[in-house]
């Protein structure tokens, strides 16, 4: 307990000093939502009806974009290797990484949302709801992202590729993540889609981490 | 039988055994096929509704049946591979996944040049084959992953490893697209479905389907012998074999 | 004969279709059996290489 404690700080201060690195991948989210609105037409009921659809999509492009930075530098100062041989068990390492890495990118997307949503003329009482949506579903994106990122971690270039392997998996989440908002937005109830955003973030947490752990020890094996 | 399975998972004793089985499955593959095109586009009568054009069914179904076998069958093996580390399950993987890209694709388009002349557009938003698109991206994954490591071995794992999470996700997809799928779509989808089919369109599509399941095992089979070849290119076995 | 060719005015449809089920079966058959050879033979090269 003491240890998995001090491994909670230790990432807290790893991702505390690299924050300009990090916070990237919400300015990405911004971005992508703007482009929506200039590409398109400005008028509220449009960018309204199809703002859960921004949203969701920006925000999983962000994460892709974040998860370059989850091992790129831990690979070059030998850190899998010595997480390797701690005392902790790997996918929980990699659990308390991931949630560390989703505090620093997935949940500053999830507080962005609200600013952009309103812009993007996104009535009040359903933002809270597809903010919730967010806060449940972008560290599913985090924790399956790890997979994804153990696979490619190994290579120069592994990020675009990274993109590839993951949005298809993201799909799911996407459906149902963006289907609250359009629930909220036409007055549905949008229970049904949370819950099973909720069972998504559990089913992540309990088994995306071993996947991780399996896919950073391919990666670490032969480079 | 565990000792003949352990024996058949070395590649010296499956390069033979491969190329007899190739053979084995190719001439009733072949058979079948020629037999079932016949009764595809000859024997089977013309739908009353759809005329003609629903005989793009003894085609489009196999290729869809084939392309979610085919990821099912790349699970099975990712688990041999990944607790055992045999070769053959490790080679069979990347090989399957040519093929059952090839088999979505063809889905795809089949699809869509039914859709056509029966829904009056290439491409609708319906359930089945939005999830055969992210099936195909699924698959084109697993083949630019294996590209981009040049360790075989490591990319074999990679691969193993990814195509089983894949297998996880894949019935996730469908359900999910399929939720989707009943909030936004019309009800035109339904028109066409007939509650049974006449015994003369079902025996050609059956036939067409085992037809072309036996033919995937065959040319996957070349493919995994030509990859075993270049896998174990170093060993002693493929030289003396090569040799004589 | 001309009737069957026609596929009741789904022709535009119907042959596509079978084209490019058929295409994809031979061509990867074809390219699975051209693999193997070529294998085959750059392993005979490095082996050449290799004695000489």
């Amino acid at each position: 307990m003491r240890a998995l404690m001090a491994h909670v700080q230790r990432e807290w201060q790893r991702y505390w000093g690299r924050r300009g690195d990090v916070i990237q991948a919400p300015l990405i989210f911004c971005l992508v939502c703007i482009l929506f609105p200039l590409g398109g037409v400005p008028s509220p009921d449009h960018l309204a009806r199809y703002a859960p659809a921004v949203i969701w999509a920006a925000s999983l492009i962000a994460c892709v974009f974040g998860l370059e930075t989850l091992y790129r530098q831990e690979l070059s100062e030998g850190w899998v290797d010595a997480m390797l041989l701690a005392p902790l068990p790997l996918p929980l390492v990699l659990l308390v990484k991931s949630l560390m890495h989703w505090l620093f990118t997935g949940l500053p997307v999830a507080l962005l949302a609200w600013p952009l949503g309103k812009a993007l003329y996104f009535p009040d009482a359903a933002l809270q709801l597809l903010i919730l949506s967010l806060l449940l579903g972008t560290p599913v994106l985090v924790l399956l992202g790890g997979i994804g990122a153990g696979l490619t971690a190994g290579m120069g270039r592994g990020g675009l590729l990274m993109s590839l392997l993951l949005i298809p998996m993201y799909v799911p989440v996407l459906i149902f993540g963006a289907g609250v908002g359009v629930a909220a937005h036409d007055g549905l109830p949008a229970t049904a889609q949370l819950y099973l955003l909720a069972c998504m973030l559990l089913a992540a947490i309990v088994l995306a981490p071993w996947a991780s752990a399996a896919a950073l020890k391919i990666s670490a094996e032969s480079s | 039988m565990w000792l003949w399975f352990h024996r058949l998972g070395s590649p010296p004793s499956f390069y033979p055994f491969a190329g007899r089985l190739a053979v084995i499955l190719a001439v009733p593959g072949v058979l079948l096929l020629l037999h079932g095109l016949y009764g595809a586009l000859l024997s089977a009568p013309a739908d009353y509704q759809q005329g003609e054009g629903y005989r793009i069914i003894f085609v489009h179904v196999p290729a869809a049946w084939l392309s979610l076998f085919v990821y099912s069958g790349m699970a099975v093996a990712a688990v041999i591979a990944l607790i055992w580390r045999m070769k053959v399950a490790e080679v069979f993987i990347v090989d399957a996944a040519w093929l059952g890209a090839g088999f979505t694709a063809v889905a795809l388009a089949t699809g869509m040049l039914w859709g056509k002349p029966m829904w009056g557009t290439y491409w609708v938003w319906d359930a089945r084959l939005t999830s055969e698109l992210i099936l195909l991206f699924l698959y084109l994954g697993v083949l630019a992953l294996d590209q981009a490591l040049h360790d075989e071995r490591q990319a074999a794992r990679a691969c193993s490893l990814l195509a089983l999470v894949g297998a996880i996700n894949v019935p996730i997809v469908h359900y999910s697209v399929e939720w989707w799928n009943t909030l936004h779509q019309g009800p035109t989808v339904s028109k066409f479905d007939s509650p049974s089919m006449d015994s003369r369109m079902l025996w050609p599509l059956l036939e067409m389907a085992l037809a072309t399941s036996l033919l995937f095992g065959t040319i996957v089979l070349v493919r995994m012998r030509a990859s075993l070849l270049w896998r174990e290119r170093h060993s002693r076995w493929v030289r003396e074999m090569l040799r004589n | 004969m001309q009737e069957f060719i026609e596929m009741g005015g789904y022709a535009r449809y119907v042959w596509p279709s079978y084209g490019l089920f058929l295409l994809m079966l031979l061509g990867s058959w074809g390219t699975a059996i051209h693999r193997g050879r070529q294998i085959r033979r750059r392993i005979a090269q490095l082996d050449n290489a290799n004695n000489s």
